[in-house]
């Protein structure tokens, strides 16, 4: 009884987390999620490219100096 | 007179050699100036550059975060329904004996759905029947304190903390780095921090509560 009765819950939750995954995945699957991930990923890549650039410039601005004068 | 022609024209171009001196000091100067005035604009560019990056990025993570917040909902509804399901199925019901005797505040889950008026020598004879043993015949040992019953509610919440993570972490899909914050993550966006001052919270106190809860570990 006791046995069955906690492999029973056990079960069940299972299911039911494995059939929320897949639920998820089947949302997780569809073209706008796929969009969203995109842009967050440029959004992210752009963002990072100008913290360098801004890092770089703040960090050695004799390469502006040379580049004025040039 | 000679002396006097010769100092003044030496004069005169001294003063000719300083002026071209300055001059050139001069230009150096503002080269300099203009240089940085230069640099200056560069960052500044840079860094409203860097605001706007900064905001779509938030924007895109809140759109991410909102979609896996939205799926994790339908599977947490489902789980109301089955702890509904389950817990009339088993309310009134001895699930397992505890091996030890859990504190005061445990026990309102582990005992939750019993009877609180039980004796250990009724629990004892109650834990032979779900055993399917003959309670009037055999006297377990088992039992030595009635806290030790253990309800359904308990096992449901150790079997969530466990099997629903490990199936979790075999089939789920993670949100991608950086977004994977949930609602915290989408309170960032611009549009959300626009509602929260709308309603009087101050965005920059928010953001720093929240550093403040994610240093001590709360959030």
């Amino acid at each position: 009884m006791t046995v069955s009765a906690i492999s029973n819950i056990a079960i069940a939750i299972g299911i039911t987390e494995f059939l929320g995954c897949m639920f998820s995945k089947f949302i997780f699957q569809s073209d706008s999620y796929t969009r969203t991930v995109e842009k967050f990923e440029r959004a992210k890549w752009r963002r990072d490219s100008t913290v360098a650039s801004l890092a770089t410039k703040q960090a050695n601005p004799k390469s502006q100096k040379s580049a004025g004068k040039n | 007179m000679c002396t006097t022609y010769s100092n003044l024209s030496n004069e005169v171009y001294l003063t000719a050699k300083e002026a071209i001196k300055l001059k050139r000091e001069e230009e150096e100067l503002s080269g300099l100036a203009g240089m940085y005035y230069n640099m200056f604009l560069h960052i500044s560019f840079l860094y409203f550059i860097l605001c706007i990056c900064c905001s779509s990025l938030y924007f895109a993570k809140a759109e991410v975060a909102r979609r896996h917040t939205m799926a994790n909902f339908y599977p947490s509804i489902a789980f109301i329904f089955l702890y509904r399901i389950l817990a009339s199925e088993q309310s009134g019901k001895l699930v397992a004996i505890l091996p030890f005797q859990p504190f005061n505040f445990l026990q309102k889950v582990t005992f939750r759905g019993l009877s609180t008026v039980m004796t250990a020598q009724e629990l004892n004879i109650l834990w032979l029947q779900s055993k399917g043993l003959d309670a009037t015949k055999i006297l377990s040992l088992d039992v030595s304190n009635v806290s030790q019953a253990c309800a359904f509610a308990f096992i449901y919440i150790l079997c969530t903390l466990s099997i629903k993570k490990i199936v979790n972490d075999i089939f789920g899909v993670r949100a991608p780095e950086g977004a994977g914050g949930g609602v915290d993550t989408m309170l960032d966006s611009p549009q959300n921090q626009k509602i929260l001052s709308s309603f009087g919270v101050d965005a920059n106190e928010m953001k720093e509560a929240r550093k403040a809860g994610k240093g001590l570990g709360l959030l």
